[in-house]
């Protein structure tokens, strides 16, 4: 009895969501420490109007990194208790479905919260698009993904390590400093209207694409490391 | 290790790094001029007036116009013999097959076009590098930095090929290369990262730029020093396949960083090689830290395999080849240094390199003599 692929990861991701909604811990804590960032933030820089449309890429996207780290442990800490990872190891379901199952569950909990702080965003900074919305609305898919899926990676690597909070920033933010580079850049010109982002956006497209086969192609490796 | 090359290989480093850190730290006479007017192509030999012609000898080969690259101006290098130098301000050549135009500036902003005597591969030997024009000694820091950099690049592709073969054939010896050529890369990539910004203080003013080049390598610094956390803190079991995908990972990593910060804009490479003197310096250097690197790298991993085998609980005599581990260059050569400040630089950069090696071959040592006393233990 094989399972296609989409129905286990369907399956996964609906078991992950039922899970997060009962509990609501993640988003409970993302959702502070996202909040936190941004009121801190204001009071360490006064931004005016202009300035704040310069700043505020590197500031959204900073509030969202540490917050998906923070989502993407908790996310894999789940399936240590009750031995679930080993049982997921010895069954016959391919692990992509595993994979693809949390990366999406983790991709729709963080479009949440940037759902839930963009107009906080907008409120505490004044911002104001000068660049027209829909590329940012494609940037924040991207650039979503693109933290989600090496991250649900690098969890998925360190949680069976000795200090596991730590090792998942140490090795995430390296890796996706291009991206993150890249994310900032064009959200920063989508606001202040200065420059074009295509060229950002296609790079975080390019990016999301090598990353994604390259997780899924490891993944089955890194679970089964024994 | 049992082998005669190792101390040969030691000799060889010790050498070769003499002889680079003295090329590197004395000054030859410069060999580089410049023409202000503007000369037509001829076939007969011509005689061109220039700033100074102090050191440019007759026979050897004179390359003209070497930094004629502004937008609008097609390069015209040539090279052409040295007829004859009738006085301190001329130089007679063979012939030009182009014209030159001196009254516009070059590259670097001066006006005229350049000439620099080549100095013959014969003579390169005994023939230090000449001061350059705008960072003098402080320039010389580059003759350990860029070296460097070729090892740690060359480490760490080394580190991506065993760790994809370890992923293939699960080979202990491909997983034992990998740890080590990433330990022993992340060495030379502190060196790097501290000369880098000793030499860019003084050029730029600044320590540092968040350029393409100097972000990307800074990223690479961090991902190896996230992978050799995660070799220290995994399980034993797992650590080979888990760091073995994170290098992949991480080679992955290296081009998208190159593209995604020449997005965000570039700084000028300020260094410009007008003397052969220089390339052939900085060729002995690389040698010179190649073979060093090659070193260190076998007796780490000379280290780590006695050190597994250790942990296994088998007694195996670990004759380590302690001979000539520890380098260090013992020429210095004064030359009449102008601003003292500039030598200051130059120098940190040289000592902050080798404080680097010396501290990491000490914790070699350390690790090396704890071995000898398990080892003993176990025996005993």
């Amino acid at each position: 009895m094989s399972l296609s692929i989409a129905k286990l990861t369907v399956s996964n991701v609906r078991k992950d969501l039922r899970l997060e909604w009962r509990s609501r811990d993640v988003i409970n804590s993302m959702l502070f420490f996202a909040l936190l960032v941004v009121v801190i933030f204001s009071f360490a820089f006064d931004p005016t109007v202009e300035e704040s449309r310069r700043m505020a890429g590197g500031l959204i996207w900073t509030a969202f990194l540490f917050s998906t780290t923070t989502a993407l442990n908790q996310s894999w800490a789940r399936e240590l208790r009750n031995g679930v990872l080993d049982a997921y190891r010895v069954a016959p379901a391919p692990p992509e479905a595993l994979f693809l199952g949390k990366v999406l569950a983790n991709f729709l909990l963080v479009l949440l919260l940037e759902c839930l702080m963009a107009p906080l965003f907008v409120i505490f900074y004044n911002l104001s698009s000068v660049g027209p919305y829909w590329q940012l609305i494609v940037i924040f898919l991207l650039g979503t993904w693109a933290l989600v899926v090496n991250g649900t990676f690098f969890a998925a690597m360190s949680i069976r390590t000795r200090n596991r909070e730590l090792m998942l920033p140490l090795l995430l933010l390296p890796i996706a400093i291009p991206a993150v580079v890249a994310m900032v850049k064009a959200t920063s010109n989508v606001l202040t209207g200065d420059a074009s982002p295509l060229l950002h956006i296609k790079f975080l497209a390019a990016y999301c694409v090598v990353f994604s086969g390259a997780s899924f192609l490891l993944f089955e490796t890194v679970l089964n490391a024994e | 290790m049992k082998t005669k090359l190792y101390p040969l290989l030691a000799a060889l480093a010790f050498i070769l790094i003499c002889y680079g850190t003295y090329l590197g730290l004395s000054v030859g006479a410069s060999k580089t001029t410049r023409c202000t007017i503007n000369v037509q192509s001829s076939s007969s030999p011509v005689t061109l007036p220039v700033v100074s012609s102090a050191n440019f000898v007759p026979g050897e080969q004179a390359h003209i116009d070497q930094l004629s690259h502004l937008a609008d101006v097609s390069p015209v290098e040539e090279s052409q013999t040295i007829v004859a130098v009738p006085d301190a301000t001329h130089i007679t050549i063979a012939r030009l097959d182009h014209d030159h135009d001196g009254t516009v500036p070059s590259k670097d902003g001066d006006l005229g076009f350049i000439i620099t005597d080549w100095t013959p591969f014969a003579k390169l030997w005994s023939a230090p590098p000449p001061l350059e024009a705008t960072m003098a000694e402080v320039q010389r820091i580059f003759y350990y930095h860029v070296p460097a950099a070729t090892c740690a690049y060359t480490l760490f592709f080394l580190n991506f090929v065993a760790s994809i073969f370890y992923l293939w054939k699960r080979n202990e010896k491909a997983d034992m290369l990998a740890q080590t050529s990433a330990e022993v890369g992340l060495v030379f990539a502190t060196v790097v990262l501290i000369t880098g910004p000793i030499w860019a203080r003084y050029a730029w003013g600044k320590w540092w730029v968040w350029d393409p080049r100097l972000t990307t390598f800074l990223m690479l610094w961090l991902l190896y020093v996230s992978y050799l956390v995660l070799r220290r803190s995994s399980e034993k079991g797992s650590t080979a396949v888990l760091a073995s995908a994170l290098a992949v990972f991480a080679f992955l990593d290296v081009p998208f960083s190159y593209w995604a910060n020449r997005l965000k804009g570039n700084h000028p490479e300020p260094i410009t090689i007008l003397d052969s003197r220089m390339i052939f310096t900085l060729m002995v250097n690389m040698a010179a830290f190649l073979v060093f690197a090659g070193l260190i790298l076998w007796f780490r991993y000379e280290l780590e395999r006695a050190d597994r085998r250790i942990a296994a609980v088998h007694v195996l005599r670990a004759k380590q080849g302690v001979v000539a581990s520890i380098i260090f260059p013992a020429m210095f050569f004064f030359q009449d240094p102008e601003g003292l400040r500039r030598t200051h630089f130059m120098f940190a950069g040289y000592i902050a390199a080798w404080v680097v090696y010396a501290v990491y071959l000490l914790f070699l040592m350390g690790r090396l003599s704890r071995l000898k006393k398990e080892e003993a233990a176990l025996r005993g």
